[in-house]
């Protein structure tokens, strides 16, 4: 009598492509800046000719990355970013490069947060935390109202506890 | 009110005494016995200060064991303690994972034990540790335990299951049965797989050092004839010398192995000079892992632990191994002795061929910074890249015929490794989540990764990748099963 997996259906928020293209910006700047700054004292010092390298090499790797984080992953990632919640279960889908499926059973849900940063909060968005016995997971852009309902749906499903 | 409130064994004393000197020993043989003649300002100064350290802290020691108070209380055990910063702890008995005893030379002078009660909570909170309890004392505490689940269980029970069970009651209630202890032979094997005796190498290089062993060499080739005779004498000599020193240290740490079990509970005893007790209700194991090293997999040998949800260490000791030298056989026998309810299949599926090709083709990227490193720093290192490169992929094409998995009503059994595996076994509703993955190169393949999350210390994640992409379907909708299976409160 095996069901069907139904694979998750919800979406998050479009927005989230442009929150996590200012976030993933700041990030790569700053970890540009103090690679830049780790080259200048390389020069200024004259540190073995090995670290230069190992610096140069880091720098193109950010550059590339920056790349790819900044203007093609938000993209995917906000495109392949499924979820659902129903009385059993959590589902989790997402993964631009690597799909990654997760199935988390409600009993097992430890508490739920809601999140909002200063760039969430601009475009009106949540964050949602769902702490587990083993690990923590979050659906990462929501509409506000439909952050709140989902929160509070899942602290409602999340109180019936298994016996262990 | 008060009065129901127990301190603790006063030998505690006794013990944290000897935990101070032990603590210190270093700093006291420094300061008074290599500096005994001493009269530098500072030396003095220090021995002072140790000597008003030392005075304090008996006093503290004293002041914790007056103000440390439990008593069991609504089925948990209730904690006062602190001296100047008061603290309360409860902890239900039925939060209870795993409990363990260890019964150190120190304890067995005193005729004492000491007792730990372990819940899966994290923190400083999470155990209860009696450091020095009278043995009658902590035998009754383990007891109060025991029957707080066995009520919890009567309680859960209906009226006529309950009769039922009654009914049951009127048989003899097993008593501990011993399923395991080495016999002299398995310790004759494990001193050599667990290879101690090779502890006497570094000794031997040392001599080396010290009686010059060449200029020894050339007087043998000047005596040739009975020369040899000596060599082989020493050779022998040595040899005889690390197996016994490495069958002492084998005894000693696995002499006294015993795994025994009764309706309820697991028992593992194990140590020479510190003993200690791991005992687990049979449903709170987690799940079941058997490791074997290449040595044991050349000598059919395994490795079987419970795992818990508690802590399952003694300071650096793991304590919830059943005898780490079994045969292969016995350990699975083991299990489904020990645990009933545990169904384990020897024969599981093997991986598609499609994850062998997957194997051969997924870039390393150890073997790539080392390879750019022994090309940077000395290319004339070449051939490490390359034995790197060869050991990788005898791992490899290793791990594809070990790896196996089986998904067995509400078990499922994963195995993988190279040159030393792990199989581990777990139920459906121990399972707290899980996991499927399938990256781009898997997608082309036709694969995917699967991994299970169990309760432990830390959390167990259990992956398998490779296995067919169906599979990890199945997978799925297996573990969606799990809502027919379990208990809610």
């Amino acid at each position: 009598m095996y069901l069907k997996i139904e694979a998750p259906q919800r979406s998050i928020s479009k927005e989230a492509v442009k929150v996590w293209r200012i976030t993933e910006t700041l990030e790569n700047a700053g970890i540009l800046a103090v690679l830049g700054i780790l080259y200048y004292l390389h020069m200024r010092f004259e540190w073995k000719e090995w670290i230069g390298w190992i610096i140069l090499g880091l720098l193109i790797l950010t550059v590339l990355n920056a790349i790819w984080e900044i203007l093609f992953e938000p993209t995917l990632k906000q495109k392949y970013w499924r979820y659902d919640v129903d009385e059993e279960f959590i589902q989790l889908k997402h993964g631009a490069l690597k799909e990654v499926n997760e199935l988390i059973p409600m009993t097992k849900v430890q508490s739920v947060e809601l999140n909002q940063g200063p760039f969430l909060r601009k475009y009106g968005l949540y964050s949602i935390q769902i702490g587990t016995m083993g690990t923590e997971h979050a659906i990462p852009a929501i509409p506000e109202k439909e952050a709140f309902e989902l929160r509070d749906q899942i602290a409602h499903y999340a109180k019936i506890k298994e016996v262990e | 009110m008060e009065q129901s409130l127990k301190r603790l064994h006063p030998f505690i004393l006794a013990f944290d005494l000897y935990k101070l000197i032990k603590g210190n020993i270093i700093f006291f043989v420094f300061i008074f016995l290599l500096n005994m003649g001493s009269d530098k300002w500072w030396i003095q100064t220090a021995k002072w200060l140790f000597l008003a350290y030392v005075v304090i802290m008996l006093f503290v020691n004293i002041g914790k064991w007056l103000t440390y108070r439990y008593e069991i209380k609504d089925n948990a055990i209730y904690i006062k303690s602190g001296i100047f910063l008061k603290s309360e702890q409860t902890v239900p008995f039925l939060k209870v994972q795993n409990v363990q005893r260890q019964t150190t030379v120190f304890h067995k002078i005193f005729k004492v034990t000491s007792l730990t009660l372990e819940t899966a909570a994290v923190g400083e909170e999470s155990s209860i540790t009696f450091d020095v309890i009278s043995r009658a004392e902590a035998e009754s505490l383990e007891r109060v335990v025991t029957v707080t689940y066995e009520q919890q269980v009567i309680n859960e029970l209906t009226e006529a299951e309950l009769f039922e069970e009654q009914l049951v009651e009127q048989e003899p209630k097993s008593e501990k049965t011993t399923h395991f202890t080495p016999t002299k032979r398995d310790l004759v094997k494990a001193s050599f797989t667990s290879l101690s005796f090779l502890i006497l190498i570094p000794i031997i290089f040392k001599l080396d050092d010290i009686v010059k062993f060449d200029t020894f060499a050339d007087e043998v080739t000047d005596a040739l004839k009975w020369g040899w005779a000596i060599l082989a004498i020493v050779i022998i000599g040595v040899l005889l010398i690390s197996i016994a020193i490495g069958m002492i240290h084998t005894f000693i740490k696995y002499g006294k192995y015993e795994i025994s079990s009764d309706t309820q509970k697991v028992y593992i005893k194990k140590g020479v000079l510190d003993e200690s007790i791991f005992s687990i209700r049979k449903e709170k194991v987690q799940a079941v892992e058997i490791s074997q090293s290449l040595m044991k997999r050349l000598l059919g040998l395994a490795e079987v632990k419970l795992i818990s949800a508690g802590n399952t260490t003694i300071g650096e000791v793991e304590t919830n191994t059943l005898y780490p030298f079994l045969p292969v056989h016995r350990a699975y026998e083991l299990i489904s002795e020990l645990l009933p309810d545990y169904q384990v299949e020897e024969s599981m599926h093997k991986l598609p061929g499609n994850a062998f090709w997957i194997r051969m083709i997924r870039p390393s990227y150890i073997w790539l910074i080392a390879t750019a490193a022994i090309w940077y720093f000395k290319p004339s290192l070449w051939w490490i890249s390359l034995a790197l490169l060869l050991v990788i992929y005898v791992s490899r094409i290793l791990d594809f015929k070990n790896s196996r998995y089986l998904l067995n009503e509400s078990f499922i059994q994963m195995k993988e490794g190279g040159f030393s595996t792990t199989l581990f076994i777990t139920k459906r509703s121990q399972v707290i989540e899980v996991k499927a993955e399938r990256s781009k190169l898997q997608r082309y393949f036709n694969v995917a990764s699967i991994e299970t999350v169990n309760r432990a210390k830390p959390v167990h994640h259990n992956k398998l990748i490779d296995v067919p992409h169906e599979v990890a379907n199945e997978f799925y909708r297996w573990y969606m099963d799990r809502k027919h299976e379990i208990k809610t409160q």
